[in-house]
């Protein structure tokens, strides 16, 4: 059997990318690589939130009605507006003070504590779905325990399942990008996250450099945390298979055929912390309380014409609920992963159910 | 009765005396191809056309093992190697599947 050369992988955005190109020519491959891996790292650089000297923290903290940004950033924020336009204000850019409130104000990496050690900054610390989801009954319980049973912690009440909703007076809708001038105009106080869409963005660049470089019909695919874009397949052609991680289990349980494009999935069970009072908080805020969304739904997994269409499409899905994810995943298809952990098929033609686990190892 | 056998006898006897004779004799032999009947022009030839499938067998399947492989003169166990040039074209390992994950 012929050898495959592995994707390249690295770690960024705290998480893992990787870029895989089915290509003879090891030189253009390695090229194209460090190309994109230089992107990714400068993507990061430009926009995290928890580096003060990043553009998107300066931007965040001038004080100025109107900034200038740079091109890199004007191009990313019109892309931001776009989905949350599109979203119907679900997917927000702009509620970095509502996810601040909820915990979420240190890098918590893509997996449990995986940058280092929680701070007194960053509630309780980062902990998992599983822990959340056994503490969810007995939570539920206690808020029935009568008070003077000391021993007892303070009762939080579990989440009832809700839809999430758009903020009231949302700040996206008052921003004004004059991509022209590369400048911005918002209200004070408003300040951009590029949690939401950073990622699915990131990858459609790096899709963009390497459909130029390599001719049609070459096979390659960006994976920007599990946000994934393909290339198009041809004619006769196989298609790609996209495995779909369970939230709770791990498992590659379902996998999806799709001959281009982009996969992506939001998920609970990424950037999840326990915070003072016992309650968990993750980083899917819902707009319109400015709280952790628990819409019923664990993770929805999307497929779009783009990274970005398919992470937004996800996040909307998830945050609207259970009905109208249903609804949003008609067209193209996809998985939604309920709370209790059943996979629902959304357009079951292009998934297969279940998989060989071995087969995907 | 012995008469009739006797006779019977002697035309046989006759018959193959006269066919050895023609048939050493080159000029008799013609003669009598001669007078023998032509076969009926209604008879046509018939001819059968089999359809012939062409197969290329890889060299696996010659049915000839090269000389290298020929069994050692020493004797022993007797054992068979295909060349290079006869494995199976080695098939394209699965491109690797990429997971969607949270993010």
């Amino acid at each position: 059997m012929l050898t495959r050369e592995t994707p390249h992988s690295f770690a960024c955005m705290g998480t893992e990318m990787a870029i895989w190109i089915d290509h003879s020519d090891a030189v253009l491959r390695q090229e194209l690589f460090r190309t994109a891996e230089r992107f990714l790292h400068d993507f990061d650089w430009r926009f995290t939130r928890f580096d003060a000297g990043s553009e998107l923290c300066q931007v965040n903290a001038d004080p100025a009605p109107v900034v200038n940004v740079s091109r890199e950033f004007a191009e990313w924020l019109a892309a931001a507006l776009w989905a949350a336009d599109w979203s119907g204000g679900l997917v927000d850019p702009t509620l970095v003070d509502a996810i601040e409130q909820a915990g979420y104000r240190r890098s918590l990496g893509d997996g449990a504590d995986s940058d280092g050690p929680a701070d007194a900054d960053a509630g309780n610390g980062t902990a998992t779905l599983v822990e959340a989801l056994k503490l969810l009954p007995a939570l539920s319980a206690q808020s029935t325990v009568k008070t003077n049973q000391a021993r007892v912690p303070a009762p939080v009440a579990a989440p009832i399942p809700t839809p999430a909703g758009p903020a009231v007076g949302a700040g996206w809708r008052q921003v004004v990008l004059d991509r022209a001038t590369l400048q911005v105009a918002r209200p004070h106080g408003v300040r951009f996250d590029a949690g939401g869409t950073g990622k699915g963005y990131a990858a459609d660049r790096v899709a963009a450099m390497l459909a130029e470089r390599l001719a049609s019909g070459t096979r390659w695919f960006v994976d920007c945390g599990g946000d994934l874009r393909l290339s198009a397949v041809t004619a006769g052609d196989r298609p790609h298979t996209v495995l779909m991680q369970h939230p709770i289990t791990g498992d590659h349980s379902h996998s999806l055929q799709v001959w281009g494009g982009a996969v992506a999935t939001s998920s609970v069970n990424r950037r999840i912390w326990r915070n003072d009072d016992g309650s968990f908080g993750h980083h899917l805020i819902d707009p319109a309380t400015g709280r952790p969304a628990w819409t019923g739904l664990l993770s929805v997994t999307a497929v779009g014409e783009s990274a970005l269409q398919a992470e937004t499409l996800a996040k909307w899905a998830l945050l609207a609920g259970p009905a109208k994810a249903r609804e949003l995943l008609a067209g193209r298809g996809g998985l939604l992963v309920q709370q209790s952990g059943a996979v629902e098929v959304a357009a079951s033609r292009q998934v297969r159910q279940p998989i060989d686990h071995k087969e995907a190892a | 009765m012995a008469v009739t056998s006797l006779a019977i006898f002697l035309t046989a006897f006759a018959w193959m005396a006269w066919r050895v004779r023609v048939g050493a004799d080159p000029v008799l032999s013609k003669v009598a191809a001669k007078q023998a009947p032509a076969p009926a022009k209604h008879i046509k030839r018939v001819v059968v056309v089999r359809k012939v499938i062409v197969t290329e067998l890889p060299p696996a399947q010659s049915t000839a093992a090269p000389a290298a492989y020929a069994a050692p003169a020493t004797g022993g166990q007797q054992s068979y190697s295909p060349p290079a040039s006869a494995a199976p074209a080695p098939s394209p390992a699965p491109a690797p599947m990429p997971v969607t994950r949270g993010s």
